[in-house]
């Protein structure tokens, strides 16, 4: 039964998730937290009404004070029938009009206030949600989708993307709401003093948005490109400084230089660029706030001189008009940006759900079986398997482990030794055949169970950037101290402790101390023997520490673990003459099974090898190695630097 | 599944360790300090034509920002409010008045748009240039520097000073100069107004200006410090992620899945609180132009009012007011602004500066003279030799010891003996601090540096490859060496088969830092690269780890050819090598213990002899 390969999530020939779809579902996230967003949108009409009153208010006082200076002005029109009477003072007519005005100005502050709480909490409750989610979904996945993607590419998925999903939300969702909510207010509020005034205004508005999306639009990808020459000059700076031995000794420094002066030029050159462009669109913005004004004292100033009565307007309406159209002008502005910056955020919304929709193909089965202990036998019966289905690694592979017993695999790099112990903590499942757990297949057994009973050392000794202790303890967060000295103990890493001031909370990797490949391989050990493993598996976990050291380590082993069962990919002889059985593998076949004894004792592969080694070994006894076919031009992506 | 999990969260340390420092993030104040500013304009006016010409505009929109409420106010004022004496002194209609007033704000209007993108061009042509000044002079200077100041100061730190501070700086250039002028100018332009209109009402909003400064500075600052919490967190939020990609394999190997999606959710929840706590002051900030301006059109209805019902002035004189205030203010935010973007682009400029003015410690003396030239390998010689990286912990003590040409010499020791930093006392990557080191019979500091470096190749253990092709990699050795040059260095050293046989061949390319190639096929490219360049002297520091047997054998064989006819100093860790050396340092603990052939050593039955004896203990075990 063939496995089918899931497209990558990079593929372009996957079929597009379509645009409805995707909106629908990222309706569906915002909608389950409807609850917060309600909040926002209540306190925004009401910023907007406060606004309104505000303004009118100004309007107001602009009219009566003109009444009051010409009498032939016409008439203040009080709204709501709120006109005073006539016994009221003239100046408490003027305070009273300011205090609504204070009043009104100091709710929209107090809404603006609590307008950019109720969006933030309601953007962090879809954003916590959809972190979480995909964080917890991408640790289901199982190897072949970290094969076949690129780290940079998973963790782009997770910071940009998520981001722009972010961005969708509080950028455009909410964004729209709040200009709707706006624009309907307003042009309500506009279209009942006058309809005319305000469709002549507003002839300013559309051409501001197709300006400033035309802006977003040409100037996307110039600043994509921008990104790129800043990293491409960045990139050589870091290379400049990583490698200075290399350039200083071979008297390169002026060919480094001309190259970064290349460099900075090109990205001066593009941001120049940019802001050409720049310089032909955004003072379109700046200078149509001036236009619109005249246009409005054009139009506004003729009806204000036909006056109320006859169709026109009132001073003070005019001054509205104006405050409306500076507002609207600005929400144009953020609209037109809004729509040129959707389809990006729609682009990353999509790889998000492409993501979140990707198979997990092995998944924990077993749960009723939860109770059950592992002994630590394993049996492959004709197992095939290949990462990709058409090109098999593996070929019918069939072999028994007991519980407690030493199994060494050699082979040729490329033979399919790590793919063949990757298949044991169920990284992945065989195309045909079965991998048994205790006489139960792998497929049926408790994962969970099985993983905590593994301990695996991979060939990449990776560390997390943290403190050497709580690098340790990772499989067993609550261990004591002794527990991990011991097991730092048996894998000769006491000294890689003991050098450091800090000794168990030094932190280590990209933002500490850098270790060197031997260091790092025998803290991994250490890693795997804190969990105390009924199985361990060392895949080449020794590469980069001294023969010396290494053969220590072996002897400590054999101390620790005596009942574990044990898988071991090692090149040095004096390793391979430890284990209980050698399975040699070639092209991904078992072409011989034995002790180191009786291996030797007959013609095959494994004795060929060996010889060569002896050979090498009396040539050079510091450099063994178990490898005999001239295969090597495989890249190992060995990471040794001591 | 994983009953200890959830518990447990609060006592497990989390994923990837906190940052020990916070990084800096470029929101940093310093006080306004005058040899920065003075030092940054330097740079500015080297371009003093389009400093004037940036000048110059900036006052013309000043100009502009001025006129445009003085129209529509002395438009209304003319037209609507007077139109009787308007047609009696001009003899046009009102409405003719409003078209004319509605005509200038357009024409306004146009030259606004033709002159700001002037602006914009001409401002980014003098940035740009300055940008570009600046980042070229930190490249060189770095180059420069000696490597004690690349042993103290992390990479990322140095990269900072190119990227982010000249960001902040860049900013600085940009807008602070021109936007400030525009500002002032546009401030005292829009008060003159004012003053004409009413003074005593323009003196009762101007009391409003320092509050608004104050209150504006509050909140800059410390929504700058908000922000730069959560710009905290989310970089812990994503180093856990890109860890967690990473470290995946291991996760999952672990069955560590609920464990890390309880430290994600916190880490995510901490994140969310900062971006709440950034919005609370956020959103007291966002009102604060709107509740001012508001507060202060409230101050001139009420007061204007008064003054308007006493007949001290007129209602376009309030208009007027209401116009100017809204620029007038808009002013101060920004002033407030640009002081701070001044601060920020300060401790960027500050930190560019202290760069700039590291010395390095090495460099030519005034009287160097360039290494002569010989057929030959160099002649070494070191005389009582010391030297320590910091005081107190000497690293080589009282080293003596003579290379003649064409010999090769291995250093042989445990780590941290001290064998890698006498090469690079050769290399004068650092200076030794007392004795003597002779090339060629010249004292190495009275050497240029350049002449010097271009006869010897330093193969260090790291193997660094640059970005680019192998073929890039090799020619690296000789710039100007031709395909076939690079082919031949290959062949000469037996290793064209294996880097033939990568997917491009020499073509191909290295990858970040060589992950394209295995360890040997780096090695291979590196000797490569160092034969390339037919260096006099050829100085290496082999790799310890174990590659497959056919590889090590193209290595030891590459190798011997590689020493062929020059003089060599091999730190060693083969067996192979350390007989093949005419001569055998055994270097422990800073000096120099055993000195001789394989064979003599061996015969001397010291340190080195037992040394050999475990290697040999251990294979046949």
């Amino acid at each position: 039964m063939p496995r089918a390969i899931p497209i990558r999530l990079n593929d372009e020939s996957a079929p597009p998730i379509p645009l409805g779809v995707l909106l629908r579902r990222l309706m569906r996230l915002a909608w389950s937290h409807k609850a917060a967003a309600a909040p926002a949108i209540i306190v925004t009409v009401f910023a907007q009404i406060f606004v309104l009153v505000s303004l009118s208010g100004q309007g107001l006082a602009i009219d009566l004070l003109r009444r009051r200076a010409d009498p032939a002005a016409p008439e203040p029109h009080w709204p709501f029938g709120l006109a005073p009477d006539a016994a009221t003072p003239f100046m408490s007519q003027v305070f009273m009009i300011a205090g609504v005005i204070l009043v009104a100005s100091l709710f929209v502050g107090l809404l603006r206030l609590l307008q950019r709480l109720a969006d933030e909490f309601f953007v962090q409750a879809c954003v916590v949600d959809l972190r979480t989610t995909l964080y917890h979904k991408l640790q289901r996945l199982d190897f072949s989708f970290f094969d076949a993607h690129d780290t940079g590419e998973i963790i782009q998925r997770l910071t940009a993307d998520a981001q722009s999903v972010r961005a969708f939300i509080q950028g455009v969702m909410i964004r729209l709401l709040i200009t709707i909510i706006t624009f309907a207010v307003f042009l309500f509020f506009m279209l009942r003093e006058h309809a005319t005034l305000t469709l002549v205004c507003l002839t300013v508005l559309p051409i501001q948005a197709f300006v400033m999306g035309r802006f977003a639009k040409r100037v996307k990808p110039a600043f994509i490109k921008q990104g790129k020459l800043i990293d491409r000059y960045v990139h050589y700076f870091q290379e400049s400084i990583a490698g200075v031995r290399v350039i200083r000794t071979f008297a390169r420094e002026a060919e480094r230089a001309a190259g970064a002066r290349e460099r900075i030029a090109e990205a001066r050159d593009h941001r120049i660029h940019i802001d050409r462009i720049r310089a032909t669109h955004v003072p379109v913005v700046l200078s149509s706030s001036v236009f619109s004004m005249g246009v409005l004292l054009a139009f506004g100033g003729y009806l204000v001189i036909l006056g109320p009565a006859q169709g026109g307007i009132a001073l003070g309406t005019l001054w509205v008009f104006r405050g409306l159209l500076e507002r609207l002008g600005a929400q144009t502005e953020a609209i037109a940006m809004v729509a040129a910056s959707a389809p990006e955020s729609l682009a990353g919304a999509e790889r998000v759900y492409r993501l979140l929709d990707y198979p997990e193909l092995i998944a924990d089965v077993a749960r009723e079986q939860q109770a059950h202990d592992l002994r630590g036998g394993i049996e492959f019966r004709n197992v095939s398997f290949g990462y990709d289905p058409e090109q098999p690694v593996l070929h019918d592979i069939t072999f028994r482990a007991e519980p407690g017993e030493t199994i060494a695999i050699v082979g040729p790099t490329g033979a399919g030794k790590s793919t063949l112990l990757s298949l044991i903590p169920r990284f992945y499942d065989p195309d045909r055949g079965s991998v048994l757990i205790d006489d139960i297949d792998a497929r049926e057994f408790p994962l969970h169970t099985l993983r905590a009973g593994v301990g695996m050392v991979f060939q990449e000794p990776f560390l997390f950037s943290n403190t050497i202790r709580n690098n340790i303890a990772f499989g067993v967060p609550e261990a004591d101290l002794d527990r991990l000295a011991n097991a730092v103990e048996a894998a000769c890493a006491s000294d890689v402790i003991a050098e450091r001031n800090d000794g168990y909370d030094t932190i280590i990797g990209e933002r500490g101390v850098s270790l060197s490949g031997g260091q790092r391989q025998r803290l991994t050990i250490a890693r795997a023997l804190v969990k105390q493993p009924r199985i361990l598996i060392l895949d080449d976990a020794t590469g980069a520490v001294d023969p010396i050291t290494e053969s220590r380590i072996q002897k400590a082993l054999d101390d620790a673990l005596g009942n574990a069962t044990t898988f071991i990919v090692a090149h040095r002889l004096s390793t391979l003459r430890r284990a209980d059985r050698i399975i040699v593998l070639d092209e991904g076949r078992i072409v011989d099974i034995g002790t180191h004894e009786t291996l030797m004792n007959r013609p095959g592969h494994y004795r060929a090898a060996a010889l060569i080694q002896l050979a090498l070994d009396q040539d050079d006894p510091q450099d063994q190695n178990g490898e005999s076919a001239p295969a090597a031009t495989t890249p190992s992506g060995s990471s040794d630097r001591s | 599944m994983n009953t200890h999990a959830h518990n447990s969260t609060s006592t497990i340390g989390p994923l990837v360790a906190a940052p020990t420092e916070v990084e800096q993030q470029g929101t940093e104040f310093r006080s306004f300090d005058w040899s920065i500013s003075r030092r940054l304009l330097g740079y500015m006016w080297r371009y003093p034509r389009m400093q004037w010409g940036i000048i110059a505009l900036a006052v013309v929109i000043a100009v502009i920002n001025t006129l445009a409420p003085v129209i529509m106010t002395e438009t209304i004022r003319r037209t609507i409010e007077q139109p009787e004496q308007w047609t009696a002194s001009t003899g046009l209609s009102p409405l003719a008045g409003v078209l004319i007033g509605a005509g200038l704000l357009v024409f306004l209007a146009l030259s606004y748009y033709l002159i700001m993108g002037e602006r914009i061009r001409s401002v980014s042509r003098m940035t740009e240039r300055v940008v570009y000044d600046l980042r070229s002079e930190i490249f060189e200077h770095v180059q420069r520097l000696d490597m004690s100041f690349f042993d103290r100061t992390k990479l990322g730190r140095i990269l900072s000073r190119g990227t982010g501070d000249v960001e902040a700086v860049r900013g600085a250039i940009a807008e602070v100069i021109p936007r400030t002028l525009i500002h002032s100018l546009m401030m005292l332009g829009l008060f003159a107004v004012m003053v004409v209109y009413d003074w005593v009402l323009a003196l009762a909003v101007l009391a409003f200006a320092p509050l608004l400064w104050v209150a504006n500075n509050y909140f800059q600052k410390r929504m700058a410090w908000a922000y730069r919490a959560v710009q905290e967190s989310f970089s812990r939020l994503t180093a856990n992620i890109a860890e967690s990609v990473s470290g995946m394999r291991v996760t999952q190997a672990f069955a560590r899945e609920t464990i890390n999606d309880h430290l994600f959710r916190d880490l995510c929840l901490l994140h969310r609180q900062r971006n709440m706590n950034a919005a609370r002051i956020h959103g007291l900030y966002i009102p604060l132009f709107d509740v001012t301006s508001q507060l202060i059109a409230v101050v001139i209805i009420a007061f204007g009012g008064w003054r308007v019902a006493e007949g001290h002035m007129s209602v376009s004189d309030l208009i007027g007011f209401l116009l100017c205030t809204g620029g007038f203010f808009i002013s101060i935010i920004i002033l407030a602004e640009l002081y701070n973007t001044t601060l920020q682009a300060m401790a960027g400029g500050e930190r560019i500066f202290n760069l700039l003015d590291t010395q390095p410690r090495i460099t030519d003396a005034p009287d160097a003279k360039p290494l002569e030239l010989a057929p030959r390998g160099a002649h070494i010689v070191f005389e009582q030799v010391h030297f320590s990286y910091t005081p107190d912990k000497p690293v080589l003590n009282d080293i003596s010891f003579e290379a003649t040409p064409g010999q090769a010499v291995a250093l042989v020791g445990h780590t941290g003996s001290g064998k890698t930093t006498i090469v690079s006392l050769i290399a004068r990557l650092y200076a030794h601090d007392t004795g003597r080191i002779l090339i060629d019979g010249n004292p190495i500091e009275s050497l240029s540096l350049h002449s010097l470096h271009s006869q010897i190749a330093l193969v260090l253990q790291d193997n660094f490859l640059f970005s680019g092709t192998v073929m890039d990699n090799i020619r690296f050795g000789k710039p100007d060496a031709t395909d076939d040059e690079v082919f031949e260095a290959c062949r000469s050293l037996g290793c064209l088969d294996v880097l033939e046989r990568l997917p491009d061949g020499l073509n191909t390319d290295v990858g970040e830092r060589g992950s394209n190639l295995s360890l040997g096929q780096r090695q291979l490219a590196c000797f490569a690269r160092a034969m390339i360049s037919n260096p006099r002297l050829l100085m290496l520091d082999e790799a310890t780890s174990a590659v497959d047997t056919f590889t090590e054998h193209k290595i030891q064989r590459a190798l011997a050819r590689l020493m062929e006819n020059r003089t060599s100093i091999i730190v060693a860790h083969r067996l192979s090598t350390v007989r093949r050396a005419d001569l055998i340092l055994v270097i422990d603990h800073a000096r120099i213990l055993e000195r001789g052939t394989h064979s003599q050593l061996l015969a001397q039955q010291g340190h080195y002899a037992s040394l050999y004896s475990e290697f040999v203990r251990l294979s046949t075990e």
